[in-house]
């Protein structure tokens, strides 16, 4: 499909998307005013139980006083106790004692957001649907009544986890209907539309070989009738009617959704991975980080592992093939993990996980690329990438309310289950025919890391592994992937908020990440972004040496995040161009191998340093040192890049 | 319209998935909170009930010699139909006084375990599929746990809020589906209304095309006019059209011609 005619398709589904965003909004806006008035009502028998109980038992201590001769206006300590109650029950506002004259014996009121107070602001003894009154007896003599006032926002406060639950899931539902519309989209018109035009263009020319098979056409299936009844009539006349084919092309939008549900299901544990693989050890020679460390290495291991061969194996196999083979082995994975006893059996299982993994996502790439016409792989790469992203955004957020939910290992259980449904969807969406061979940039394996001697003696692409894929990659695995979860927990943070916090550093590039590529590639240049990017990061980071708690880390988080899509699409963009200028034989697809491998290993390098680290130095100077190598590497790439001669172009 | 029926149909189905996601995600919190809520109010009953044991049991006295214990315990259960029992336990686990007809049977390990190992003076909490059930220890004047109280909750009121609520909040939710929906397909109409308008340039520009071969000749009316949208323009389709016809006419012949030569060789 050409780019101007998979316009229509593109425009259709960029409005559609903002019209079904508008509607989930709407739709749980409404549901969310309806839940907190639902929720409301349903809890209010409950809470009226608690509070009359309340008033019973206070009652019964001041009449037990009462009956040993206290007079009612001389009760010692009554405020105390009276606070003691309120701090066990959350919902009590205030609790005033009153005597016959309405004059306030006691009064105990919280002060909102702060502990119990004796401040006694004047308040009416109305009864209400808030307030709950009942009468006190000196043997049986009525001496006065004791007030309980109820906090209306009692109920709110307890969905205020829901409610950012719901945000979340409004984030969930866009990208996935913006995925669901242009799979939509692109069937019923993009589709139709290009298959039409690539036969009629075709018989324009004289040429009768393809069909428009009629379920294939949509709204145009008469048009496509005409076409084909022409190839058949030739074909017949000809006696070769056994030889027509099928429009039968491969898309990039085949892939989108099913990569989109696979993603999210393989990044569900991105919130809680480290949590669980801590808890779960119980060998006395593995220390606590180092198991939580352990997951994430083997991951990173068997991606490096696999990576110089998985475009190789993609090609033998097909992307189609690959990916479907790719399916039961990952979910059967993800089950291992989720009922791992063990870190060594999380830790054997998620690496397992990351080479079906690394073999799927490369499937992937290779279908895109080889759906792709000429001079769109950057813009089918990029797509590819947005896909990933949103799909471990998704991943992240959903895993974290989900373990909050059901627990971890029935959230690895739905996320062998999300894997099935987009093997499943994949079975359905891609093609097994590709009309070209992919891009030999798809297939950056060939030269693998011992034959990229020539590019990596280049000065340039030496401060680029060292200046930006390294510390960018450390800071991914270690602040992102390790050292958040653990500081956030050590807060207080549950599963959901940091899946929550985890959820910004994904959401980021989807936001900023592609006007960045444009201006990247158009205005400002790569190497000024990715100074800009390793400098945004890396103050980030090492800011946390001035202030740290939960919102400290949640920015830190985000402007990481800025920061990294600064560099990320930059990164390869600088790759390609130091390759070009070295004029290098397979240069880019060298330098391309070489990034890749030096990515993964980064990041276990890195891992394995901070597990090591971790209990001697703690978290803040970890981060912080992480973001001082990240300052010296912007230095790094700004005097090699600016230097004489530093720059052939 | 198809293609708007379809996206329609997607963005009700996402919505639909959205929503019930919603009132599962809800349904749990208030499940939570009930629960909470109920424990909370099941400790401080615990506490009343284990004031006057504890008193008995801090003058040195057994936990048994406590007269009209029985009756205390069935008043407190009468404040709340859904208590099932409640029972004052000696430290061997024997049931020395209770609500039912459990006395003198002995309480589950499980109860014994939490509330009766030396030291522990909190409530204790335990849940299954039908019963919360709460307790405390009773200590003697030395702090050493002689005793514990429980109380047996049933569970089929709360279930029944939590299904209430469940059921309240789809309703609302669907309603607020089909109010959403309503609007969103004039809106989707609108929105759409280039790509339904290019469809439907398409298809008459192929009718024009086609109703050649129905007329006599000469007779194929007005041209389709031309339309140009989304980077797709109906003029050039027409004359794709036309020239594909002509190819296809002159294919017909040649192979005509190839049919009639091999007949005058045969």
């Amino acid at each position: 499909m050409s780019a101007a005619d998979d316009l229509p398709g593109r425009l259709a589904a960029r409005n559609v998307v903002f019209l079904a965003a508008l509607l989930i909004a709407a739709s749980l806006i409404l549901s969310g005013f309806a839940a907190l008035k639902v929720f409301d009502a349903a809890i209010e028998p409950e809470i009226e139980k608690r509070a009359n109980l309340i008033g019973r038992s206070v009652r019964n201590e001041v009449e037990n006083a009462l009956q040993i001769g206290i007079p009612f206006n001389a009760l010692a300590g009554v405020d105390r106790y009276l606070s003691q109650v309120m701090e066990d029950f959350s919902e009590i506002e205030r609790i005033t004692l009153v005597d016959l004259n309405n004059v306030i014996v006691a009064d105990v009121s919280r002060v909102r957001g702060g502990e119990p107070s004796n401040i006694l602001p004047p308040d009416p003894m109305a009864g209400g649907r808030n307030v709950i009154v009942s009468p006190m007896l000196s043997g049986n003599t009525l001496v006065g009544k004791i007030v309980l006032q109820i906090d209306k926002n009692f109920v709110s406060s307890k969905m205020r986890n829901i409610l950012l639950d719901i945000l979340v899931l409004g984030l969930i539902a866009v990208l996935l209907s913006f995925e669901m519309v242009i799979w939509t989209v692109s069937n019923t018109i993009g589709k139709p539309l290009d298959r039409v035009f690539i036969v009629l263009n075709e018989q324009a020319s004289g040429v009768f070989r393809h069909i428009v098979r009629v379920g294939d056409a949509g709204a145009l299936m008469r048009i496509a009738r005409r076409l084909s009844d022409r190839a058949y009539d030739l074909a017949e006349r000809g006696g070769s009617s056994g030889k027509l084919a099928s429009i039968h092309k491969a898309y990039f939008s085949d892939v989108r959704f099913p990569l989109f549900v696979y993603s999210t299901a393989t990044e569900i544990s991105g919130s809680f991975l480290p949590i669980y693989a801590r808890d779960s050890s119980s060998l006395s020679w593995l220390s606590d980080e180092m198991a939580a460390t352990a997951p994430l290495i083997a991951y990173l291991a068997a991606i490096a592992l696999v990576s110089p061969f998985s475009g190789i194996i993609a090609s033998r196999f097909g992307g189609r093939n690959l990916f479907l083979i790719s399916i039961p082995l990952t979910a059967l994975a993800l089950v291992g993990v989720g009922l791992g006893q063990s870190v060594i059996s999380i830790a054997l299982w998620h690496g397992a996980m990351a080479l079906v993994y690394a073999l799927a996502t490369v499937a992937c790439q290779e279908y895109s690329l080889g759906a792709a016409n000429k001079g769109e792989n950057a813009q089918v790469l990029g797509g590819y990438l947005f896909v990933i992203l949103g799909g471990a955004f998704c991943g992240a957020s959903l895993g974290g309310v989900l373990a909050d939910r059901i627990g971890i290992p029935g959230t690895f259980f739905s996320s062998a289950g999300l894997v099935i449904v987009s093997g499943v969807l994949g079975y359905f969406a891609l093609s097994s025919k590709l009309d070209r061979a992919p891009d030999p940039i798809s297939a950056p394996t060939a030269g693998g890391p011992v034959a990229t001697g020539n590019i990596l003696a280049s000065p340039r692409f030496l401060a680029l592994l060292a200046g930006v894929t390294f510390p960018v990659n450390i800071g991914m695995s270690v602040f992102i992937w390790f050292i958040t979860p653990l500081a956030l927990e050590a807060e207080g943070a549950g599963f959901a908020d940091i899946g929550r916090v985890l959820m910004v550093y994904y959401l980021v590039p989807l936001i900023v990440g592609p006007t960045f590529a444009r201006l990247a590639d158009r205005r400002i240049g790569y190497v000024p972004f990715l100074i800009a990017g390793l400098a945004v990061s890396g103050i980030a980071l090492s800011s946390l040496y001035f202030w740290s708690g939960f919102w400290p880390v949640a920015v830190a988080v985000a402007v990481f995040g800025l920061g990294h899509s600064m560099c990320d699409s930059s990164q390869y963009a600088q790759a390609i161009q130091i390759a070009e200028d070295s004029g290098l034989h397979k240069a880019r697809l060298k330098g391309f191998a070489a990034l890749r491998i030096f990515e993964r290993l980064a990041a276990i390098a890195g891992l394995a340093a901070a597990a090591v680290f971790l209990e001697a130095v703690g978290y803040v100077s970890i981060t912080v040192l992480i973001g001082v190598v990240m300052l010296i590497g912007a230095a790094i790439v700004a005097v090699v890049e600016v230097r004489p001669g530093g720059r052939k172009s | 319209m198809a293609v708007i029926w379809r996206i329609f149909f997607t963005l009700a189905a996402i919505n639909f998935i959205v929503l019930a996601v919603f009132v599962f995600l809800v349904t749990i919190q208030f499940g939570a909170v009930l629960s909470g809520s109920i424990r909370e109010r099941l400790q401080v009953i615990v506490e009343n009930v284990r004031d006057p044991f504890s008193s008995v049991t801090e003058m040195g006295l057994p936990l048994s010699s406590l007269r009209n214990a029985n009756a205390m315990l069935q008043r407190v259960k009468q404040d709340d139909d859904a208590i099932d029992t409640i029972y004052v336990y000696g430290a061997s686990g024997r049931i020395l006084h209770s609500t039912d007809e459990a006395r003198g049977q002995s309480v589950s390990p499980s109860v014994l375990a939490s509330g009766g190992g030396t030291g522990v003076q909190d409530i204790w909490y335990l849940e299954d599929d039908s019963h919360f059930r709460v307790g405390g220890a009773i200590l003697n004047a030395a702090g050493q746990p002689v005793g514990g109280v429980a109380v047996v909750y049933s569970k089929d009121n709360a279930k029944t809020q939590v299904r209430a609520m469940s059921a309240r909040l789809a309703f609302y939710c669907g309603l607020g589906l089909l109010a959403a929906l309503s609007v969103s397909l004039p809106v989707l109409r609108f929105t759409m209304r280039r790509h339904v308008g290019l469809f439907d340039a398409l298809l008459e520009a192929f009718d024009s095309f086609e109703r050649r071969f129905w007329r006599a000749p000469g007779g194929a009316g007005r041209p389709a006019p031309a339309v140009q949208s989304l980077g797709v323009d109906t003029a050039e389709f027409s004359a794709l059209l036309e020239r594909s016809e002509e190819n296809y006419a002159a294919e017909k012949q040649r192979f005509a011609q190839i049919g009639g030569a091999n007949n005058e060789r045969g």
